[in-house]
């Protein structure tokens, strides 16, 4: 289960660096920058 | 996608990494093991969790034992803290035995961070400090890990929606996360989620080595009915009887004629997981927990300090108590400090310890040189603490 829990982790950082990269708005790129943070940490099982 | 673009989305995946290395540096020095002074000439030797569990090996439940052996037939014991690592007099108490004890007949053992995974996080959302620190009289700092009352998720995640646990107790609903919780799970799976493991391996390392009494020190809030409460199974009534009797008997003999607070409580036939309860049906020892009074443990504490959790000063509870609405009204100004706190939870496994031996002669487990209670409060752990080298 825990494998399955980290594939929806990763899946989510890639969808939300896939919009990051193409949106426009520079506040809204650091917005989705913030919320991969606490992602990521929890992908490398950190957090 | 152009080159401004381009460089934009560089720099924003860069600060998000760079974000990601700083916050969590803090998480992984969280993730490295406390260092606890293991150089008693009394300690025999310092065995491993996973060696009653081996599924255990490797991972973040596999605590250290630190074992004394006398070498004499006698009394065998289970002293330990940690259960939930935010109770911090309980691990301060395991650490003054492990530092202090010396077994002339018997066998004791102590665990002081009985959820190992547990020391490393801290209560989300409560701005809780990590760890407390005490300066030595050489000058030398000892940092004690403060951490949560659950496992670390990131040692086992998720948390099932349902469970049927070992103890016939139903984890749903609002109690889905204590899957994690050490004191909920006994007596625990061979080969089950982290923390069942860990509750096996106790059974295990109990069972095997014919424990006789164990003690398993908690910290509870001034709401609890069951503060300063030893609570224990109904084949340890007697020596919880006797433990108290004989607690609040040295304590006249040293001239406080008032005695420690102590009361003594039936394990609720439906406290399932429960170590007094789990452990004591499904075990041949006798099982027995003690709550001491931390206001950190509350809802209605201040942030929670360093100052706080050592001094257990906490205004607020005092004012709600002034208002008649808290019953125990154990929390005065002068607070609930850590060497009071610890001191009782020694007090009390030291008699339990000594009754056992009263109650049955064949099982008398002599141990010697823990600090007396009046030494703990007046010297504070800044005079009794060890340095680490």
């Amino acid at each position: 289960m825990l494998y399955v829990y980290l594939v929806l982790v990763a899946l989510l950082i890639v969808n939300i660096v896939w919009n990051m990269l193409r949106e426009k708005d520079v506040f809204v790129q650091v917005d989705a920058a913030l919320v991969l943070v606490p992602l990521i940490l929890r992908l490398l099982l950190i957090k | 996608m152009n080159a401004k673009q381009t460089t934009r989305n560089v720099l924003v995946l860069l600060i998000a990494l760079v974000l990601a290395f700083l916050a969590g540096q803090d998480f992984r020095d969280m993730q490295q093991p406390d260092k606890i002074y293991a150089e008693n000439p009394a300690l025999t030797r310092v065995a491993k969790l996973s060696e009653y569990n081996p599924n255990l090996k490797g991972t973040a439940g596999d605590t250290d034992i630190y074992v004394f052996d006398s070498g004499v037939p006698g009394g065998v014991a289970l002293v330990y803290g940690g259960t939930h690592a935010n109770e911090t007099a309980a691990v301060m108490n395991a650490i003054t035995y492990v530092e202090n004890v010396s077994v002339t007949q018997g066998k004791l053992f102590v665990m002081p961070q009985a959820n190992l995974s547990a020391f490393s996080a801290t209560l989300p959302l409560r701005a809780q400090m990590g760890h407390m620190t005490f300066t030595l009289a050489d000058g030398s700092v000892r940092t004690v890990r403060m951490g949560t009352r659950l496992a670390n998720p990131v040692h086992q995640w998720p948390d099932p929606n349902y469970r049927l646990n070992s103890s016939g107790r139903v984890l749903e609903h609002g109690e889905i996360a204590e899957i994690r919780n050490l004191n909920r799970n006994h007596p625990g799976m061979e080969d089950g989620y982290l923390v069942e493991m860990v509750c096996y391996g106790i059974r295990k390392l109990v069972e095997t080595e014919n424990v006789d009494v164990l003690y398993d020190g908690h910290e509870a809030s001034p709401e609890f009915r069951a503060v300063n409460f030893l609570i224990a199974h109904q084949r340890a009534m007697d020596l919880g009887s006797a433990a108290i009797l004989n607690a609040n008997l040295d304590a006249m003999m040293e001239g406080d004629m008032d005695g420690y607070p102590f009361k003594l409580d039936l394990s609720g036939a439906t406290s399932w997981g429960l170590s007094h309860r789990a452990l004591g049906d499904n075990t041949q020892a006798m099982a027995t927990l003690f709550e001491s009074l931390n206001p950190v443990m509350g809802f209605c504490h201040e942030k929670v300090t360093e100052a706080l959790v050592k001094d257990g000063i906490s205004p607020n509870y005092v004012h709600i108590t002034d208002l008649g609405l808290l019953g125990s009204g154990e929390l005065t100004d002068a607070g609930s400090p850590i060497e009071l706190r610890a001191g009782y939870h020694m007090e009390m496994s030291r008699h339990l310890i000594g009754a056992l031996g009263e109650l049955n002669p064949e099982k008398t487990l002599t141990i010697s040189g823990l600090p007396t209670f009046n030494d703990l409060v007046a010297n504070g752990f800044e005079g009794i603490l060890k340095p680490v080298k």
